[in-house]
């Protein structure tokens, strides 16, 4: 049974997308190009479904960089992008044309994009809601997506047993690479979010 | 005939004697638990999440394999209440990886390294025989244990498949 309603559930989402957009704009910043960003909306999954939720893209081998907030909430963060386009951002990030090897200037460009976006991330929620959260550091890996997003799972929800997960699907406009970035949050965090939300309406 | 899968998501337990059948899952820093008696062709596993809770674990929370002792107790009970003998049941791990690494090569999460050693230390309370392990590293793997024979096959995206 879902703990959240549907009504709460794209009110979050709403949340979750502006803030979102705090991060494609600081990406569209550090490449110098347009970057598309869509949050469909937010899954609320039950840690052990989590892997069927996620089923259509468990197994596409990505590169990410994961960082965990710690402060009012607890939340987490995860861009992926896949392998193929990996070299491709990088070489964006630092102003290449094409695409560059998984060197490790080029990992820590990649590094470095998910970083800023998150406390881009972090920036848009602390003006939306005014809940002041601080990010860990980055780090990254490269696997199959569903094992990666093990990890945030574990971190952020394994105590509820419950995870919200907003996928927000990033482009640079007709060839450009793609990425997700993965919002991970658990209900508590979640309540929080829209405690405040609703406090402001 | 094709074996059936009995899939183990994050946190579960499952327990099988149908010789056809295989028991699967995909861990990162999880550990895959795998335990056989061969007496009675019977295989359990427990897909483990945390070593340990740090704030106290809630009984709320119906994942059996939330904790790696939780789940070795629920494991071996299972297997215990559909006829397996105790003292037969012989061990087999697999997971425990540290998949993100910061750029200076430092792991920032431990949760895989405490997995593993909190499973080795469990199974050794419990006088359980662990005999073979693939653990640690910074890849996933895809974990079969073949319900027939006990065997446990460990597949990664680098190195391919490795036979327990």
């Amino acid at each position: 049974m879902a703990l959240m309603s549907e009504a709460d559930a794209n009110k979050l989402g709403v949340i979750l997308n502006s803030c979102s957009k705090e991060s494609a704009r600081a990406l569209s910043k550090l490449i110098s190009k347009p970057v598309r960003s869509r949050l469909p909306g937010v899954m609320e999954a039950w840690v052990p479904s989590l892997e069927e939720a996620t089923e259509d893209i468990a197994d596409q081998e990505v590169c990410a960089v994961y960082l965990s907030g710690e402060g009012d909430v607890r939340i987490g963060a995860m861009l992926s992008t896949p392998i193929g386009e990996a070299g491709e951002l990088a070489a964006l990030l630092m102003g290449k044309k094409g695409k560059v090897g998984l060197s490790a200037l080029a990992k820590s460009s990649i590094t470095e994009a998910g970083n800023i976006m998150m406390g881009s991330f972090l920036n848009g929620l602390r003006k939306a809601t005014g809940l002041r959260v601080r990010a860990s550091a980055a780090s990254m890996g490269i696997d199959t997506l569903g094992t990666l997003l093990e990890l945030p799972v574990l971190d952020i929800a394994s105590r509820t047993g419950t995870v919200l997960l907003a996928r927000v699907r990033l482009r640079v406009p007709k060839t450009g690479p793609s990425a997700n970035l993965f919002i991970i949050l658990d209900h508590q965090g979640a309540r929080e979010i829209l405690a405040r939300i609703n406090a402001d309406s | 005939m094709m074996p059936s899968t009995i899939h183990v998501a994050m946190g579960q337990v499952a327990v099988s004697d149908d010789r056809e059948s295989v028991l699967s899952t995909l861990v990162g820093s999880c550990v895959a638990l795998c335990l056989y008696d061969s007496r009675v062709k019977m295989a359990g596993m427990a897909h483990i999440m945390l070593p340990e809770s740090v704030e106290g674990k809630t009984s709320s929370n119906p994942l059996p394999a939330r904790y790696a002792d939780s789940a070795t107790e629920a494991l071996l009970k299972a297997m215990h209440r559909r006829g397996s003998d105790m003292s037969k049941i012989r061990a087999k791990i697999a997971g425990g990886a540290d998949l993100f690494h910061h750029e200076t090569g430092t792991s920032l999460f431990t949760i895989g390294k405490r997995n593993a050693e909190a499973t080795r230390r469990l199974l050794r309370e419990r006088g359980v025989r662990l005999m073979a392990e693939d653990i640690g590293g910074d890849h996933g793997r895809r974990v079969e244990f073949v319900v027939e024979t006990g065997e446990l096959i460990v597949a990664t995206r680098r190195d391919g498949e490795r036979r327990l």
